[in-house]
């Protein structure tokens, strides 16, 4: 059954003023290893109706995943009685109609077919790689393929296919370790071998790793790092739900200068390197969206609800069932490689990536984070030693209104599109064992 | 249902499997948000699906399916086999599971009062009043949530295990945030993650009398405001239940999670710094420190009757005064040390394959009042209510941030301070602990949201404590 008839008969049984139906059915594979063997290796089959009856401004949402005829129509007429039991909400709101979409390219089949036997020949061979180093690895190599639709009772009927693949790795020596890892729409863009080497050269490097003392340092954070604090000033900023709240970063701010001018951020959901799509959670239009444009918050990301509770535009950041938020940001690139950003420090710390990071003010984005898989010390404009691993408390706020470079190459991190970037200063709050 | 497991079984046994698991679980969850007044969400989602879980070639293999009938279970079972041939393909010594006693059993929910059997519009209202007494001056945003789960899980084995359990499972919780236009400050009652929550019915949501403390939550969110920052330096501090439940949650709970401790979880959720020779030896905490791992607690969160390998449920020290005793486990990682598997191991989801996660992880009572953990501390700070957590993958350095505090000043509670921070290695922080709270103090928190695992796994554990004393911890890191 195609996933628009299991909406079209849920939408058949709704009865509201507005409903809109989304329709999911996803397979996922996943392929785990540790110690240089693949230990877990799973897939899963799943599938979403939700629908959502608003009637006279009471809304009521029922939820299933299984597709037969009666479980829809029993999930329909659930989301009818929730609805009656609901409180009006006096908000008026209305759902997108009829739109124009771009277009976007067709999913790439080998990333849907990728089977269990080329997930573990993937794993070979970065085994074989850091086999070399003497070194264990762990990490994924996994694959997705999500079909989605949308219909509501305003004329959108819509329905799409996206597809995902990511590799990632950690290499271990006794002291030391090293991660990378890339997300893409096609697993033919992955280079696992290089991703491996990358991970190896960082487990080399790091060996034998010294302490130093917490404190203000310049730092060089590979685009890993980068995309963690971009993730966290997202969360804290872009959505209208929070500036509706008074707990918005960048409603607080916008059209000031807050940030570095080298820093530009924009929601991008076609960008080539990120899984690509053309309509929101509510069938809206999706289009490019300027966040910050060298460091002036310019826009927040908004739904149909929030849109016409604070009298915007609808910027089609709808994500179904939580508030609006961008889901597709990529950080301008610089032009600066990180060997240069490397060669024009004379004391301070390269960092790979953050493990556990938290806001602790989302008004300032100040969190608090650990270094892991490799922090390095840079003496004179070269890596010299390995260094224990540190936890950062911190404003991001001011962290990125200092940004001294930002690197040429972007990385697809877990969805966000981040490059290095090298900073003026970072608070190094504490240190651990390791 | 247990005719589907068993057809599981025999088709994957067939495909080449040495060892089967099947799990089918059907979940019916009600969710009740407000928001300002309005309501933000009434909604119902039911799920249900199957899992197959083999060791074929001895490696293991997992598929999983929402679509439950004969046919679907033929393909997943093929599926998982050919998966656990495809992890052979880079494999390291064959799968050895801890053995088991089989268990054929029916076990029903206790719940006499589940929240389903009492009308939503009730517990809208509910919601709405609660949302209501949170409505004060300074207070930019207020939000309440209710949530009920009814679960159904069938278990069956290829070494003869056939388990039925019923769960029902409520949660209930709201937070006021206070705004004077350049900062914000959250209060959130009884916890933080939405709530409380328990195996358990409406009564567990009346026992924390909701409607009575929502004014002085609002209070005390925009009193946060002009408190002052806590101050820096090494201080006596004296947690609260729902701080300490989550101090003990990332700082002992998942240190010893065996799956760590061998590395399996070195990519994403990190390793441990607790290793198998420091079992009976290794001083983790001062000698009053002694935590159980307890999935037999009635009504505790992370309960259960038998765990995802079909183990009992069962109560073991894993700290016992202050030397640790043994790790959280699963058949699989039991098997390494020689051990028989204590029961944790667990899956969030059908379409999840399980792995070691904590279940009711509690330090026992000491024999503190309440004002005996305050009258000793001369200058030191009282924490309630998790705000941050962070800590690093190997379980050593942590760092908290709380809503609220008090200053403690010559044994009494004196002045608010904002968000206080404290930081810490874990086996130095539990060492310095010299009071703990009584039995009258102790309860059981339920944490919704422990994440784990690719692909991540959210669970549903649990931890019950009482207050307790530390002495001379960091706090006021960023003030």
């Amino acid at each position: 059954m195609k996933l628009t008839d299991v909406a079209k008969k849920a939408l058949s049984v709704a009865n509201g003023d507005k409903v809109d139906v989304i329709v999911t059915k996803s397979e996922e594979a996943l392929t785990r290893f540790a110690n240089s063997y693949i230990h877990q290796n799973v897939k899963q089959t799943n599938g979403m109706v939700r629908v959502r009856v608003i009637k006279d401004g009471k809304t009521g949402i029922a939820l299933t995943n299984s597709f037969d005829e009666e479980s829809v129509i029993d999930c329909a007429k659930k989301a009818n009685e929730l609805a009656d039991l609901a409180v009006k909400d006096p908000q008026e709101f209305e759902l997108p109609g009829k739109s124009e979409y771009k277009s976007i390219p067709v999913p790439d089949e080998a990333t849907k077919k990728l089977s269990p036997d080329q997930r573990a020949d993937i794993v070979a061979k970065m085994v074989s790689i850091a086999d070399k180093d003497n070194l264990k690895i762990a990490g994924q190599v996994s694959n997705s393929c999500d079909n989605f639709c949308v219909v509501n009772n305003n004329g959108v009927e819509i329905e799409h296919e996206e597809v995902s693949s990511k590799v990632s790795i950690t290499a271990m020596s006794e002291d030391s370790s090293g991660q990378a890892d890339m997300t893409a729409p096609r697993i033919g863009d992955i280079n696992a071998e290089k991703l491996a080497t990358e991970a190896c050269g960082r487990a080399v490097q790091g060996r034998n790793p010294i302490s130093i003392d917490p404190g203000d340092y310049e730092v060089v954070m590979l685009p890993y790092a980068t995309a963690e604090f971009l993730r966290y000033m997202i969360y804290t900023g872009f959505s209208a739900e929070s500036a509706d709240s008074k707990r918005s970063w960048v409603d607080q701010n916008m059209g000031k200068k807050v940030l570095s001018d080298k820093l530009t951020l924009i929601d991008d959901p076609f960008h080539p390197m990120g899984t690509q799509s053309f309509a929101d959670a509510e069938g809206y239009p999706k289009d490019s969206l300027m966040l910050v444009e060298n460091g002036i918050p310019k826009n927040i990301a908004f739904n149909s609800y929030f849109a016409a509770k604070m009298g915007k535009k609808n910027t089609g950041h709808a994500t179904g069932g939580w508030g609006p938020m961008p889901i597709n940001v990529t950080m301008s690139p610089g032009k600066t490689s990180v060997f240069d950003m490397i060669k024009s420090v004379k004391k301070g710390i390269l960092i790979s990536r953050f493990w556990y990071t938290n806001i602790m003010d989302p008004m300032t984005v100040q969190l608090t984070t650990m270094t892991r898989d490799g922090l390095f010390l840079i003496e004179d404009g070269k890596v010299t030693k390995g260094l224990k691993n540190m936890r950062i408390t911190d404003k991001v706020l001011r962290v990125y209104d200092g940004i001294i470079d930002v690197g040429d190459e972007l990385i697809n991190t877990d969805g966000i599109i981040a490059p290095a970037v090298h900073l003026k200063s970072l608070n190094f709050s504490g240190s651990t064992k390791y | 249902m247990k005719k589907h497991i068993e057809r599981a079984l025999q088709k994957a046994k067939v495909a080449g499997a040495t060892y089967v698991d099947a799990r089918i679980l059907k979940t019916q969850d009600e969710r009740i948000a407000t928001k300002n007044g309005v309501l933000d969400n009434l909604s119902s989602n039911e799920s249900k699906g199957f899992g197959i879980r083999v060791i074929a070639d001895g490696a293991w293999g997992f598929s999983s399916s929402s679509v439950i009938n004969d046919s679907e279970i033929d393909k997943v079972a093929q599926e998982a086999v050919a998966i656990a041939k495809a992890s052979a393909k880079v494999k390291h010594e064959p799968v050895k599971l801890s053995p088991v006693e089989a268990y054929v059993d029916d076990v029903k929910s206790p719940v006499k009062d589940d929240p389903k059997d009492i009308p939503i519009s009730d517990r809208v209202k509910f919601a709405l009043d609660c949302d209501k007494t949170m409505n004060k001056d300074g207070i930019v945003s207020r939000s309440t949530r209710l949530f009920n789960r009814h679960e159904d899980k069938w278990f069956g084995s290829s070494e003869g295990s056939m388990i039925y359990q019923e769960d029902v499972k409520v949660g209930a919780g709201y937070t006021a945030i206070a705004s004077n236009g350049k900062e914000v400050a959250q209060r959130s009652y009884p916890a933080s993650f939405g709530g409380v929550y328990s195996r358990d019915g409406w009564n567990y949501i009346e026992k924390y009398k909701l409607m009575e403390n929502g004014g002085r939550i609002a209070d005390e969110a925009v009193q946060i405001l002009s408190a002052k920052p806590c101050p820096q330096g090494k201080k006596d501090i004296v947690i609260e239940g729902s701080q300490l439940a989550l101090q003990l949650h990332e700082s002992i709970g998942h240190p010893v999670e065996l799956d760590r401790v061998f590395g399996t979880e070195a990519a994403f959720a990190g390793k441990s710094f607790v290793k198998p020779e420091m079992m009976k030896d290794f001083r983790y905490g001062s000698d009053i420190v002694n935590i159980t791992a307890d999935a037999t607690i009635p009504h505790a969160f992370g309960g259960f009757a038998y765990d995802d390998d079909g183990v009992k449920a069962q109560r073991v020290f894993i700290i016992k005064d202050g030397i640790f005793q043994r790790f959280l486990d699963s058949r699989e990682d039991a098997a390494k040390l020689n051990m028989a598997s204590m029961g944790a191991n667990r899956a969030s989801s059908w379409s999840r394959i399980p792995i070691v996660r904590m279940v009711s992880v509690n330090l026992e009572p000491g024999n503190s009042t309440f004002d005996d953990l305050i009258k000793d501390v001369e200058d030191g700070i009282y924490l309630s209510t998790v705000l941050t957590w962070s800590i690093d993958d190997m379980r050593l350095n942590f760092q908290f941030t709380t809503e609220l505090g008090w200053e403690i000043k010559n044994g009494k509670l004196g002045e608010m301070v904002k968000r206080p921070t404290y930081t810490g290695i874990s086996y130095d922080f539990w060492r310095s602990c010299d009071a703990i709270g009584n039995k009258d103090l102790w309860d059981v928190w339920g944490v919704p949201n422990c994440g784990k695992g690719e692909p991540m796994q959210l669970m549903h554990v649990s931890h019950g404590v009482s207050p307790a004393r530390f002495r001379q911890i960091q706090v006021g890191v960023g003030s």
